[in-house]
């Protein structure tokens, strides 16, 4: 066993990196309550006090820790993103292998939504659901899955498309399968590496998506994400002032968690054996 | 017993082009019948005429009877019912038949669990004891192996278990040596062979492997049947001139090919003989398209034959 995690290592290096700074970012916002050395929302100490032994990054403009900030931000920023991706990977699966093998109307309905969604810029689009819809870490899971899931639909579906003319799928229905059975057991585990890759890159664009919302000020309201500490140490001048341990740390678990999901989605294109990518 | 009644099959993509135009055929049970007929005569499309697989730019007319019911009448979706259960299908091409993502054991046992409800593990078990059937050795290895860990020949021999899983009782198998060396069509004879209650529709180009297994031989040129004459009496005295020139292109009989050209297209000759052009005995009378006359209890379809 440790024979064979030593040998995937060895042949995953990026994936193995990925793995860990995803894990140790999970474990920072599961034992936040335990890792934060004080509470995020309580004033306990000066304003801008720079960093010092009680203070490893020093406090914001009101006197609130930074790293406690830093580590209850990642329980925001991890569950929209992970959540998102999740829900709008399987959403884009689903609709990309149902376009793919029935096509028709179906197909068109959907690509026709989902290439409208890709004409538009992705930002600013999201600014309207928000402004219509509201802030809260329910609306920004549901906007980011609204406009997130074409992508992975668009990528599935064209791989459906090929495989529908595969032998074996064409051959699936002389057993006796029906097309529900066909999309369940031949399909979706021949598009399920394509899904687990795009899933992987989502939640990367996921945690981008929603700390731009918060730098803008129409994230989750109330709660402290690593998107919204950068709003602060913009909007209260912590970059005028040059206060590097404000901005500098969010920007860093953003780039870090991003990379992280990117290093781990490689783990699909290193894969031994026969490819169906 | 399948029973077969006028089954036309025409494609409407680019003008007509007719692939089956009024085959008709009636198999008993156990019965073990070949269509043999080079390639392009319609022998694939008429099998999936017969399970209702045709592209959406194929059109199909005629009666496909099994046990009192015409399947080309049902439902589709009831011939999810029909295909593995009544119908097996083995397919042309093992290599890319498989899906290379599924287990052996799962593919080969699929059907069975799909008709009788049963759960994954139970297929793999009734997997082995398909496999072992068809003599493929070390069974319960072979169930946890991919398609691609197989030879050409053990593929070929484990769809013959996938086509009779779900215990069909008429099984229709399409060029089922294609691609294969001697030694590997011997082993599909073999478990052929062990089919001996099932009906069987074998569809091959492949004149030995049809001697071998068929009761009864079926000869398709350009869309239509030809001949249709049981199979010892056919190997030794052909009526049609096509089958006599399709025998005497056979390696054993000298490699006399006299025949070609690919099939004429049948679109263009639904008035005459199809056989006309090529045929060393046409005379005038072959303009005319002619019917299937009764010779001692074989049928061709040749002027020559007409009293």
């Amino acid at each position: 066993m440790i024979q064979r995690i030593g040998k995937w290592i060895r042949h995953n290096p990026a994936p193995f990196a990925g793995l860990l700074i995803v894990s140790a970012l999970l474990f920072i916002a599961v034992a936040a309550p335990w890792l934060a050395p004080w509470d995020p929302s309580e004033r306990v100490a000066a304003p801008f006090t720079r960093p010092c032994a009680e203070h490893p990054l020093g406090t914001n403009d009101i006197g609130q820790d930074i790293l406690s900030e830093i580590i209850y931000g990642a329980r925001v920023s991890l569950t929209v993103g992970l959540l998102a991706a999740l829900v709008a990977t399987l959403g884009g699966t689903l609709i990309g292998i149902a376009c793919g093998y029935l096509r028709g109307g179906v197909d068109t309905v959907f690509m026709n939504i989902a290439n409208t969604l890709m004409c538009l810029p992705g930002l600013p689009m999201t600014m309207v659901f928000v402004a219509y819809l509201g802030g809260g870490i329910k609306n920004i899971i549901l906007i980011i899955c609204l406009t997130g899931w074409t992508g992975t639909a668009r990528v599935v579906r064209a791989r459906v498309m090929s495989l529908r003319e595969e032998p074996y799928i064409l051959l699936a229905p002389m057993i006796g399968a029906n097309p529900w059975r066909i999309i369940r057991v031949h399909l979706l585990p021949n598009v399920a590496r394509i899904a687990l890759t795009r899933f992987s890159m989502s939640v990367g664009s996921a945690i981008m998506m929603e700390s731009s919302l918060s730098f803008l000020g129409m994230g989750v309201v109330g709660q402290k994400s690593w998107g919204s500490i950068l709003q602060f140490a913009f909007s209260r001048g912590g970059l005028i002032r040059n206060y590097v341990w404000w901005y500098a740390p969010p920007i860093l678990c953003i780039s870090l968690s991003m990379l992280g999901f990117m290093l781990l989605s490689y783990v699909n294109k290193n894969r031994q054996g026969i490819s169906t990518n | 017993m399948l029973n077969i009644r006028n089954l036309s099959v025409w494609f409407d993509s680019t003008g007509v082009t007719h692939a089956v135009r009024n085959v008709s055929m009636m198999l008993a049970d156990g019965e073990k019948m070949v269509i043999i007929g080079e390639t392009g005569s319609g022998k694939s499309v008429f099998l999936q005429a017969i399970l209702r697989l045709l592209p959406p730019t194929a059109h199909c007319t005629g009666e496909v009877i099994l046990n009192n019911i015409d399947l080309l009448q049902i439902p589709w979706s009831d011939m999810c019912n029909v295909r593995g259960a009544k119908l097996g299908y083995i397919p042309q091409g093992a290599g890319h038949a498989m899906n290379p993502l599924l287990s052996i054991g799962y593919q080969v046992g699929e059907s069975w669990m799909i008709h009788n409800h049963r759960k994954r593990r139970e297929a793999k078990k009734k997997a082995i004891t398909l496999l072992r059937r068809f003599q493929l050795g070390e069974e319960e290895t072979i169930v946890h192996t991919y398609p691609h860990m197989l030879s050409g020949g053990m593929r070929q021999r484990a769809m013959v278990a996938m086509g009779t899983a779900a215990g069909a009782a008429v099984i229709l198998a399409d060029e089922p040596t294609k691609g294969l060396d001697e030694k590997r069509i011997q082993m599909v004879i073999d478990s052929f062979k062990q089919l001996d209650r099932q009906t069987l529709l074998c569809v091959t180009h492949d004149i030995s492997f049809a001697k071998a297994i068929a009761q009864r031989i079926v000869v398709m040129y350009a869309a239509i049947q030809v001949e249709v004459a049981d199979s010892k009496r056919f190997f030794s005295q052909p009526l049609h001139p096509y089958s006599r020139a399709l025998l005497a292109s056979q390696p054993d009989n000298g490699f006399n090919c006299l025949i070609g050209f690919a099939p004429p297209k049948a679109a263009s000759l639904i008035d005459t003989c199809v056989f006309a052009q090529l045929c060393p005995q046409a005379h005038k009378r072959c303009e005319h398209e002619p019917p299937m006359f009764d010779v001692e209890g074989r049928q061709v379809r040749c002027w020559l034959y007409e009293n």
